[in-house]
Formats: structure tokens, sequence, C-alpha cells
């Protein structure tokens, strides 16, 4: 099926958005231990500005936490780990295009 | 439709042991796993890996799949169920727990075999009182940098789950032309309302939530909302300024290098970066290139550089051979 002659226009609804804990469970469909358990891990921070808030960073960050708990079959402190390893490795390679970058254009 | 070798997608033996179809399962989900897959196509890879999971798994599903298998496979056709099999399947995907795709993201072969159950309950459902909110999807799209700066209007395919007349829950692909505003930033996320999956009832619609990846640029490297690239420059620029054309998100500009920049200096362009209510700013980061030094001209040049300057660059570094 195409709808491309309607244009919808988008919500942004990212870094400025915040979720408190009840929204954070509603909106991601897990129970308030789950969601809990997350944070006493550390995976997500009430990172919002009255520090019980939290970002759609955040949001997005249990998403992927839970979807990786759920596919992979592994325990909450191995998704923090994983997790944390992923945050790593994203850093590394952000460093890593910079410095190419820069030997690309000065062999160039 | 057709027949689906679920042996075949889990790359084991059709007699492979429980344990044998786990550890593959474990093995092609880390190597296809959308959130830290790199594979192009992974999260499809997945959803089949997740699927084939979902039946192989479970000692009674993989009975019957194998029932199926003997009847279907190598038809070299488009398969149907046997006869009577509807009545038998007895098997539910919104009972499935662990792994695999959300409900509406089971292929048409899966939905055909063993989604009947499901589909009476949720008929069930749609003939009383009830209601449910459609389910929200989630999907990532990846747009360049100049179509984050500028905002764009595209065609996006939709993958929209969505409950039938009969209560069954199939995959609906559709197109519609989205207009993302100018200024988004990676990992942005961005919603339409309503476009996510049908609700029961009188209930509203899911959302469809898209994050939004920046594609790389060979020039300018994006964080948050600030941009850097690198400007070349000659020893003589660095030394006695100079005035550069130098690009940025919104064309060209002219760019006066100081006198006496030493290399990896950094210029900040304020407002200059991403779009936005607030914009980012564009660094530049300066690399002096020195040239080769071939003709005895040159050469001569250098000797009295040299004899100019008492500078030795390794001063103070522990590494002073003079």
């Amino acid at each position: 099926m195409t709808d491309v002659n309607v244009v919808y226009t988008v919500e942004i609804v990212g870094f400025s958005t915040r979720y408190t804990f009840r929204e954070m469970c509603e909106i991601s469909h897990l129970a308030e231990a789950v969601v809990t358990e997350f944070i006493d891990y550390d995976v997500i921070v009430a990172d919002g500005p009255a520090g019980v808030d939290f970002t759609q960073k955040q949001l997005d960050r249990l998403m992927k936490a839970f979807r990786l708990q759920r596919d992979l079959e592994i325990n909450t402190p191995g998704v923090a780990l994983v997790i944390e390893l992923m945050d790593s490795n994203q850093h590394l390679e952000q460093q890593i295009k910079q410095l190419k970058m820069r030997t690309v254009l000065s062999i160039d | 439709m057709e027949f689906v070798d679920y042996y075949k997608v889990m790359d084991v033996a059709e007699d492979a042991s429980a344990e044998k179809i786990k550890h593959s399962y474990r093995k092609l989900a880390r190597k296809y796993h959308p959130d830290v897959s790199k594979e192009a196509n992974g999260e499809e890879q997945f959803k089949k890996v997740a699927e084939a999971y979902q039946v192989l798994k479970d000692p009674e599903r993989r009975k019957k799949y194998d029932e199926l298998r003997q009847y279907g496979a190598g038809s070299g056709r488009g398969f149907s169920p046997p006869p009577g099999w509807h009545s038998q399947a007895g098997f539910d995907p919104g009972d499935f727990s662990g792994t695999g795709p959300e409900p509406g993201e089971f292929s048409d072969f899966f939905e055909e075999l063993f989604g009947q159950r499901a589909h009476s309950q949720r008929s069930h459902h749609a003939e009383s009182n009830y209601a449910a909110r459609g389910q929200d999807v989630h999907s990532r799209l990846e747009i360049t940098l100049h179509d984050a700066f500028n905002g764009v209007s595209l065609p996006v395919g939709i993958n929209r789950p969505t409950i039938h007349s009969d209560g069954s829950i199939r995959s609906k692909n559709r197109t519609v032309n989205i207009k993302i505003p100018k200024g988004v930033v990676n990992g942005q996320t961005i919603r339409l309302r309503g476009q996510g999956g049908s609700a029961i009832g009188d209930a509203p619609a899911g959302n469809l939530y898209i994050e939004l990846t920046i594609a790389d640029s060979n020039m300018f490297h994006l964080h948050d909302r600030d941009v850097t690239t690198t400007l070349l420059l000659t020893p003589w620029e660095a030394a006695l300024g100079a005035n550069i054309v130098v690009p940025t998100l919104a064309g060209k500009v002219n760019l006066t290098i100081p006198p006496n920049t030493a290399n990896g200096h950094k210029l900040r362009m304020k407002g200059r970066g991403m779009s936005g209510e607030s914009p980012g700013d564009q660094y530049v980061v300066l690399t002096i290139v020195a040239p080769s030094v071939d003709t005895e001209a040159q050469k001569q040049l250098y000797r009295d550089m040299s004899e100019l300057w008492s500078f030795n660059p390794r001063e103070n570094t522990g590494n002073r051979n003079d």
C-alpha cells in the first residue's frame, strides 16, 4: 500500500522530552520491578534536570537493554556490561573516525 | 506461501539436539541482533532466526513442525498445510515468551501455520466490548548530514501490525511520506502519532517511533550539534596568516587564519554547526602539511631557515638529541 501523497509531519520526541518512572514503565510495557532492576544496575539513570525523571536517551537505552536481555538470553548484570562496552566502543569508533578523517585529508 | 525450513535458517541438522539449537541461536543472535549487528540485513535475518528458534526450542512445537516438514518440504512449489491442520495446531504466538519477533512481525508462513488459536481469541475480543490501544512500533532511519541540516521530506516503508476482521494480526507494508524538520541530531527519535499498530475496539492506534541515524560524511564529523572539519595549511599560511575558503553545512565561508598558528590548533566558528533553535558550532582543526623538498633552491631555503631559527621541537620533551 502506498500513501506517499499524504505528508506526515513528524514530532520530535528527542532530548527535551522527559518521562517519569511510571511513564517509562507504561511506554516500554515493562513491569516496575524490571525497570527498577535496570536502574539498580546503572543501565539507565534519572538524567532529567529534576534528578527523578528520564530523558528520551534513557528510554531508548531501556528498550535496547530489554531487547538484548530478551533476545540474547542474558541476565541483567550481563546486559549492563554489554551496554557499557557498546558505549565505550561507540566512543572509540568516533575517535578513530576523527583521526582517520585527519589522516586521509593529510595524505590527499 | 513458501515453505520455510527452520533447520536451514538455524544452520542445524534436523536431528540436532536442543542444546545444539540453543547454541546456534545464540551464535546467530549475536551476529544478527539489530542492536549489535553491523550486517546490512541484520534485522531481517534476526527475525527469521528468532522465529525459527521459537518453534524449534519447544519439543511439542518442533514435533508438529517436523510433521509439517515431512508433508511440505521439497514440494518445490507453494506450500499449503494439510487439511485439518488448524484444528490440531493449538499454538498461540501470543503465548510465546522470551525471544522472538513482536506479535505481527512473524512471517506469513508462521502466521498461517501457528496463528489460528491466537486469531480466534482476538476475534472473540473484537466481538465483545474489549478495547486495547495498538502497539507502538519502533524503527530506524538513516539520513544524510545534508538532510539533517536542511530538513527533508522522504518516503519511508512501514511494517505495521494490523488486526483483521477475523482477529488475526498481520504485517502490512506501506509507504508513507514523512517530513523531518531541520536540525535533528544523531540518535534523535521522531514520533508519528497513530501510525503504529492498529487498535482493538475504540482504543487509539499505536505510535510509530523512528530513531534517526545520521550517515557518515567524509568532510564533517558530527558530535551532538557541533561539527568538526580539518583544514590543511601550508607552513607559510600558518606562519603568516591567511584568508581561506572553508566548507560549512550552510555553504562555503571565508575563514581568517591568524599568524603564528600551530599545528592542531582548533578554531571555533560560532553557530555554524547543526541548525536548530540553538545551533551548534563548527570547529576547524588546523593541520600543517610540509611540502616535499625537491630542488636545490628549496633545499637552500631550509638550510637558511635552520640558521635563522634556534628551534628544537624536542626541547623539554626528554628526547633532546642534540
